[in-house]
């Protein structure tokens, strides 16, 4: 990929708990997303997808590894420098109702990183505020309007007016549609996949539904446990998964369609504490096809394809191993 | 959360009905309305307090501090309503120029404690536990000093500043302004310490307010209602205080009109029978102070985050119901059906109807899907069959029959009995659900007992089988867990281990896997269906999933404006759909739907 929009080079956060012990949230990832490309980022809640967005905002502060931005490493800027950098890098939240100020209207929110930024003179700003919320769909009736007299879906679509609005080159949207119902999620994703096309802004999507994810995403990484345990474009993942985990993450989703069989679902359990991470594969409590070597090594990224990469020892065969123990 | 979710799902059914949104809340009338007769009765005195305070001495009979020696200690008379203290001046007229003295005190000192309270709260309560010392010092510093202050009794300390300045109203007002400041830094503070964990503060910060912004405009506004209503009462209290010192000498002296003194200059004459004097001061004082400690609740309800008012939608009509569905409600119900529900309609008080007239059979071991758009009432249906609604939500008409028992008639004793024990009611959050100070075991060990003759060691060992059942290894450690340690998913399979000891013949689930991962999902809807096969219960889910009821539910039932209008086998209506909503529904899933990779591989057991 030429020039990529931000690079992520082992980045680590640990939180430290009382004595030595520490939960490792993200234990040493690394990801690239081009210009106005989208990379999926999926995996269950308790994988660390959440902190990473985080800390591409400085939310959170990485406790190590580098994210270069455009040029300048994130993670060394000061609290200063990083103002000016807060309308190329943006973020939409999960939950659209509880990320808006209940006490302010429509265009107060909208206009707020307007007037953080005072990039454009003030006498102008209306103006973007209704044409940005027309490009979300809403018109200039909802400009007064508070949170609590939006409809869920309109709620989101202000969330990423707010985003938008400064002509941000990188959207972090974390679970942007997992609290709202299938057929608002639908309308969301399209709206934000033609936002894409018409600004060619980049997108971190990050969430724990596989398909929403295919979408949208022109990439997707796998994140299980702080580690990305598999990464390659959309089409090639999810025509050949290679790692047990994404397989099963893929074969959990319900198909609306009565007729097709139930595949059976591979892994139990939950995913397991982060607490003081041992050395060996991250997903071995849960694994089917988990070997002893798993126990003693973490299974490096192995390139699948020229762009698809999996941490697994058996990916040349997973799918086979899979059916074998699926049968048994 | 459930009532947030039933409250979404009005929200919903409004908006989606182009309602003429009337802004009435912030309207003057529309505040009018929300007051009760009492709130009004107060209000106006309220108001008639303050008027008298700015215009008291002007429109009194007398001049308030004009003595008559020849008429000490009259008692009540046409001349003297309130009769005269002794010096002979008027008492009423005295007490109509009084609250001035007291309210105009109280009124600058309190303003002075939230000048200085709320700013320190903001910042205490911010920073409080910051990852920046310095910042964390004085947060803590400011929280030890309060502690210091609070140490002492208010009315002492304040007289104890008044001691060291002197007396005098100036004085007065400072004591009584240092005295009420620490309430308004710990109220901030605890404020603030909660609304900052809420999302719209992180995404402030992500928008690049600095931390004294995100605390003073955005936190802070929304903390305004909270400290408003506790002006109103502190004003109250701090004329109680202002009255307490003048009434001890160390506030305001004679002649100056104010209560407190006028209550201790007639306290000795009550004793030998001249109430007058002390009385009607005292019950002013009581009136004012009462009348600012009500007004606190009146301003916390005019701050609310107003309610849309929404004029009626949509009648109660028989043409709009289907005509299947009106067969069915006209039926009787199957004689073996576990439940029968028949007109069923729901209202919110005084708003348009939400569920308009719903009926279907459920027969034993049968799983019946409920899907709509959302606020299509499917999930208040579900809580309305064991009447787990709001208090604002009533029935109108219907009935919900169970055993031969109308759930929906019976007394609240009796359907709780049948709630949780005959019917078991599954909603999103088990964890919530489950008691946070009981132990996971103590709790199953309860249950377990409740319903069989064991000894507890027996019903331990019990537990600990269920636990493995339900694919929780380690049951030991779990069994002596609380609940808040448990997962989300580990909550939702404990409360259904539990809830099927009793062997209920049936469930009645809202989205039981809502926030669920979906691999967690699959284990709980698995476990969920095995243990419905094994007991035969029947079951009434709701969900926005199609995928679920795909592969869970026999039949399914299709919510639209709370009208079933399509009711059917999955099969049936999932690949026949005929109402447009069914086909809206469908379509959004089937974007969803899985790709070939995850289904050609493996296949074992169909869970149907």
């Amino acid at each position: 990929m030429t020039d990529p929009l931000i690079v992520v080079e082992g980045l680590v956060k640990r939180f430290y708990l009382k004595g030595q012990n520490y939960v490792g949230a993200i234990n040493g990832i690394s990801f690239e997303i081009g210009r106005g490309e989208t990379l999926g980022l999926v995996g269950e809640s308790g994988s660390g997808k959440t902190t990473v967005g985080r800390c591409l905002l400085r939310l959170v502060e990485p406790t190590s590894g580098r994210i270069r931005f455009e040029g300048s490493d994130i993670t060394r800027l000061t609290k200063r420098e990083l103002k000016p950098l807060r309308s190329r890098l943006q973020m939409v939240f999960q939950d659209p109702f509880a990320s808006l100020n209940p006490r302010r209207t429509v265009r107060q929110t909208v206009e707020e990183p307007l007037a953080l930024q005072r990039e454009a003179p003030a006498r102008g700003w209306l103006g973007m505020i209704t044409e940005m919320l027309e490009r979300v769909g809403l018109g200039p009736q909802y400009l007064d309007r508070f949170p609590v007299e939006l409809t869920a879906s309109e709620q989101q679509r202000v969330g990423i007016a707010r985003a938008l609005i400064t002509s941000p080159k990188l959207v972090v949207l974390d679970e942007p549609t997992s609290t709202l119902d299938p057929t608002v999620r639908e309308e969301i994703l399209g709206l934000l996949r033609s936002l894409q096309s018409s600004t060619s802004v980049a997108y971190l999507f990050i969430s724990h539904d596989i398909m929403a994810v295919e979408r949208l995403s022109h990439r997707v990484a796998v994140m299980y446990l702080g580690h990305i345990v598999e990464q390659a474009p959309t089409a090639a993942i999810m025509a050949d998964p290679r790692h047990p985990y994404t397989r099963a993450l893929m074969s959990a989703v319900l198909s609306p369609d009565p007729t097709r069989r139930l595949s059976r679902n591979l892994v139990v359990g939950e995913i397991p504490s982060a607490i003081n991470p041992r050395r060996e594969c991250p997903f071995y409590s849960r694994c089917p096809i988990r070997l002893d070597r798993c126990l003693d090594d973490v299974p490096a990224m192995a390139a699948v394809g020229s762009e698809h990469g999996a941490a697994c020892f058996r990916w040349r065969d997973t799918s086979e191993v899979l059916a074998e123990v699926a049968s048994e | 959360m459930s009532a947030r979710k039933i409250d979404d799902d009005r929200r919903w059914q409004h908006s989606s009905a182009s309602v003429t949104r009337h802004s009435a809340h912030r309207s003057v009338t529309g505040l009018w309305s929300r007051l009760s007769r009492f709130d009004r009765a107060v209000l106006f005195v309220f108001i008639l307090v303050l008027v008298i305070a700015a215009i008291g001495p002007f429109v009194a009979p007398y001049p308030p501090t004009f003595a008559d020696p020849l008429q000490r200690l009259v008692p009540p008379n046409r001349a003297h309503p309130f009769g005269t203290d002794e010096n002979g001046i008027d008492v009423l007229s005295r007490l109509i120029a009084a609250p001035r003295t007291d309210v105009l005190i109280a009124v600058i000192a309190t303003t002075l404690s939230v000048a200085i309270g709320v700013p320190l709260g903001v910042v205490a309560g911010y920073f409080e536990g910051a990852d920046r010392r310095a910042l964390r010092w004085i947060s803590e510093g400011t929280l030890r000093l309060l502690d210091v202050i609070q140490a002492f009794p208010v009315f002492i300390l304040a007289m104890v500043l008044v001691a060291i300045r002197g007396t005098g109203p100036v004085n007065v007002v400072f004591a009584v302004a240092f005295v009420n400041f620490p309430v308004f830094l710990r109220l901030v503070r605890s404020e603030i310490l909660a609304l900052r964990e809420h999302l719209y503060a992180e995404a402030a910060v992500a928008l690049g307010n600095s931390e004294l912004g995100v605390g003073f405009k955005h936190l802070l506004p929304n903390a305004w209602p909270t400290v408003l209503v506790q002006v109103s009462v502190t004003i109250g209290f701090a004329v109680l205080l202002t009255a307490g010192l003048s009434f001890v000498g160390a506030g305001v002296s004679p002649p100056t009109p104010e209560l407190g003194a006028m209550i201790a200059s007639g306290a000795k004459f009550m004793v030998i029978g001249q109430w007058w004097v002390a009385m009607f001061p005292g019950l002013l004082l009581g009136l004012i102070v009462f009348t600012f400690a009500v007004m606190g609740d009146i301003v916390g309800k005019l701050m609310e985050p107003g309610q849309r008012t929404i004029p009626a939608r949509r009648l109660l009509s028989k043409d709009r119901i289907a005509p299947a569905a009106q067969a069915e409600a006209a039926a009787p119900s199957a004689p073996d059906a576990v439940l029968s529900v028949r007109g069923l309609a729901i209202e919110a008080s005084g708003g348009p109807p939400i569920l308009d007239g719903v009926s279907f059979d459920l027969m034993p071991g049968e799983i019946l899907g409920v899907v709509g758009l959302p606020g299509s009432g499917k999930s208040i249906l579900v809580r309305a069959i064991v009447r787990l609604l709001g208090h604002d939500l009533q029935r109108r008409a219907g009935h919900v029959f169970f055993r031969g028992k109308d759930l929906a008639e019976l007394d609240e004793r009796t359907l709780r009995a049948i709630r949780g024990y005959e019917i078991l009611p599954l909603l999103p959050n088990a964890k919530s659900q489950l008691n946070p100070l009981v132990r996971v075991g103590d709790l199953m060990v309860a249950h377990i007992r409740a319903h069989h003759r064991c000894s507890r060691r027996e019903a331990h060992a019990r537990a600990a089988r269920m636990l493995g059942a339900i694919g929780i290894g380690d049951a030991e450690h779990w069994l002596a867990a609380y609940p808040h340690e448990l997962s989300g998913g580990m909550a939702q399979r404990v409360c259904l281990a539990i809830a099927l000891v009793h062997r209920p013949p049936l469930i009645v689930a809202d989205e039981p896997t809502a926030g669920l991962d979906v691999t967690v999902q699959r284990q709980v809807l698995d476990l969920m269906i095995e243990l419905c096969h094994q007991s035969g219960a029947a079951q009434v889910l709701a969900t926005r999933e199609l995928g679920i009821v795909a592969h869970y539910c026999n039949r399914v039932a299709v919510l639209h404006e709370g009208l079933i209008v399509e009711m059917g086998s999955v099969r049936d209506v999932l690949l026949a759909p005929r109402h447009a909503v069914t086909r809206r529904l469908i379509a959004a899933a089937d974007l969803r739907a899985v790709s070939s990779a995850a289904t050609t591989n493996t296949s074992s057991k169909i869970v149907r």
